[in-house]
């Protein structure tokens, strides 16, 4: 979850009129980005999967990570198109390096070891293997591990591994899989639900709301095996379903995959989605649902009565794609019900039930494959429990509510979509700055945290590159 | 009027142009369903690769052989040649065709209309003999 402050209204205009950018921070970006300008290659893509297909990433990506709908079809089929067994050109690394400058310092830093303010951090180095592992079956990979360089340790990260094989039922073309992954969301064709969804790349220094629902929660949390299939009803109109099954992972496990403490969760946790797709030449639509259900143990508990959560979402993408432009819109509502009928009894909630929702909004234009602008609004809003959400300087909620509001304004700069340098032809990068505004934060525009701290006051500027190679 | 006229006669046209041996298949119709579903990824501009290659004279031409693309380690060792069953069967299911193809287009499954579609790609540029 992020959040925004309007670029160009009249606040930011007074942002930016009284903070001047770092000199180092503007020849650091024009450094990087240089040699591409004047050294142009021909088209290479996202470095893995790139390598494996001889696509450029605009084929599957508007920017990234958003998927186009070869993106989408490659997903499905397993990552296995245009390979066949692994090879070196399989692995991958990913590093996020920016700039965090809250309206507001943070007292004590912005986490533990960095600055009150105005610090920077590579927050995330990932190393990856995408592709193909044997194409005979249909059997490829995504598999990433991430050095979290704020909470400074390697962590495994989004992993689907999955097996796809075409078919027929009742004549129509269809493709049906097998998926083990890590997070609900994570296999997913549609960049809605969170695990891809806005916004792409967050500040890990800046200061989030407290609520989130527990499909964002779950992710690497959680193990799971999954089935799904896409039927093509005509040759424009795709229903794609999937079920998943994960179990939460075990504590030691936890730990030794960098994840720390495990969230002790009672059974199954199941994960459905449906999703409907339609495409008629440079565009799509796509609508759909999703919907997740959890038995979590109280907090600070690993066994005896457990509360019951049940995320139910829709959401909607549409997509025109043409050689110059891309444009991409996207909804997404999550409706959270919290029966704390476990929790409820031992005066951890207020409440003996509570709820909560996540309104995102958000419309994409990438131009030329090089320049992208995404403006995005979330909202957050639900029930008042203070015993979920109590007053605590910076990050409390001094009115029991978890209502958030934000736009987030993204400007980016893909240096290389259109060609690489000639030093590095499998490099690309995204230099982004991105501007996050909150009307209201943790349930009030003032005094929200009950330590006088206003929402504006979290307002965040984030900028850097993304680099992968 | 003068339109439909005009439309008619051009697809008329078009499947006398693409010879006998798609004397049922429906060019014009298949260029409809290449527009919906082909143009994409794939031009039929001579030369004008996109995420596909151009399909400009594919029609029983080899596999793998569009100048400036780059092919699949699997389509430049398939062997095939573009024919009308060939084309049938990679278009009916790529990846089981082709296991490693680039091409993750989940397969037209009607006969008729894989008829239609290779009876346009047989008008385009140097094929269609």
């Amino acid at each position: 979850m992020r959040k925004p402050r309007d670029w160009f209204g009249p606040a930011s205009h007074d942002f930016f009129r009284r903070r001047r950018y770092p000199v180092p921070l503007l020849l650091g970006l024009l450094g990087i980005a240089l040699p591409a300008i004047l050294w142009p290659r021909p088209a290479r893509a996202i470095p893995a999967f790139a390598a494996q297909t001889g696509q450029p990433c605009s084929a599957c990506h508007i920017g990234f990570p958003q998927l186009t709908p070869y993106g989408r079809l490659f997903k499905l089929q397993g990552y296995v198109a245009g390979g066949m067994f692994p090879n070196w050109k399989n692995l991958a690394a990913m590093s996020q390096i920016g700039f965090t400058r809250l309206h507001d310092k943070i007292p004590g830093g912005l986490a533990p070891g960095f600055k009150s303010n105005d610090a920077w951090a590579a927050q995330q180095t990932s190393l990856f293997y995408g592709g193909a592992l044997d194409t005979r079956i249909g059997l490829g990979a995504f598999i990433q591990v991430t050095y979290d360089g704020v909470a400074k340790q390697w962590h495994w990260d989004n992993t689907d591994i999955r097996i796809a094989r075409p078919g027929r039922l009742f004549d129509k073309p269809v493709y049906y899989g097998l998926t083990f992954n890590n997070a609900p969301g994570v296999t997913d064709l549609w960049n809605t639900p969170p695990a891809w969804g806005y916004p792409y790349i967050i500040s890990s220094l800046a200061n989030g709301p407290t609520a989130s629902t527990q499909i964002q929660s779950l992710a690497q949390a959680v193990y799971g095996l999954g089935v799904y299939d896409a039927i093509n009803i005509t040759p424009a109109d795709m229903i794609y379903t999937e079920a998943d099954f994960y179990k939460s992972l075990p504590n030691r496990m936890s730990y030794a995959l960098g994840v720390g403490p495990a969230t002790p969760i009672d059974g199954v946790i199941p994960y459905l989605r449906l999703a409907f797709q339609h495409t008629w030449v440079n565009n799509s639509f796509e609508i759909g649902s999703y919907a997740l259900l959890d038995h979590p143990y109280p907090n600070g508990m690993i066994n005896g009565p457990t509360d019951r959560i049940l995320d139910l979402a829709a959401d909607s993408q549409f997509q025109w794609i043409t050689r110059r432009q891309a444009l991409s819109v996207g909804a997404n509502f999550i409706h959270e019900s919290q029966d704390w009928r476990a929790s409820f009894p031992l005066g951890l909630t207020a409440n003996p039930s509570d709820t909560l929702n996540t309104l995102t909004l958000t419309v994409s234009e990438l131009l030329f494959q090089r320049f992208g602008v995404t403006e995005s609004f979330s909202h957050i809003y639900g029930s008042g429990d203070t015993g979920l959400y109590a007053a605590t300087p910076v990050t409390g909620n001094a009115n029991g509510k978890p209502d958030t509001t934000s736009w987030t304004t993204e400007l980016d700069y893909y240096p290389f979509n259109n060609g690489g340098p000639s030093w590095l032809p499998w490099l690309n990068a995204k230099l982004f700055i991105e501007n996050t505004f909150y009307p209201t934060f943790n349930g009030l525009a003032r005094n929200y945290d009950g330590s006088g701290r206003s929402a504006g006051a979290n307002d965040t500027l984030f900028t850097g590159i993304w680099l992968a190679f | 009027m003068k339109r439909i006229v005009t439309s008619a006669l051009a697809a008329a046209a078009m499947a006398a142009s693409a010879g006998p041996a798609f004397a049922a298949a429906n060019a014009a119709k298949g260029k409809s369903l290449f527009q919906a579903q082909c143009a994409a990824c794939h031009s039929v501009q001579k030369g004008q690769n996109g995420i596909g290659p151009s399909l400009y004279g594919v029609y029983g031409q080899p596999a793998a052989a569009a100048p400036g693309y780059q092919f699949s380690s699997a389509m430049k060792s398939s062997h095939i040649t573009w024919t009308k069953s060939a084309l049938d069967k990679f278009l009916a299911n790529p990846q089981k065709d082709v296991p490693g193809t680039k091409m993750p287009y989940m397969g037209m499954a009607n006969g008729a209309d894989r008829q239609d579609v290779i009876a346009y790609l047989a008008t385009l540029g140097s094929g269609g003999k």
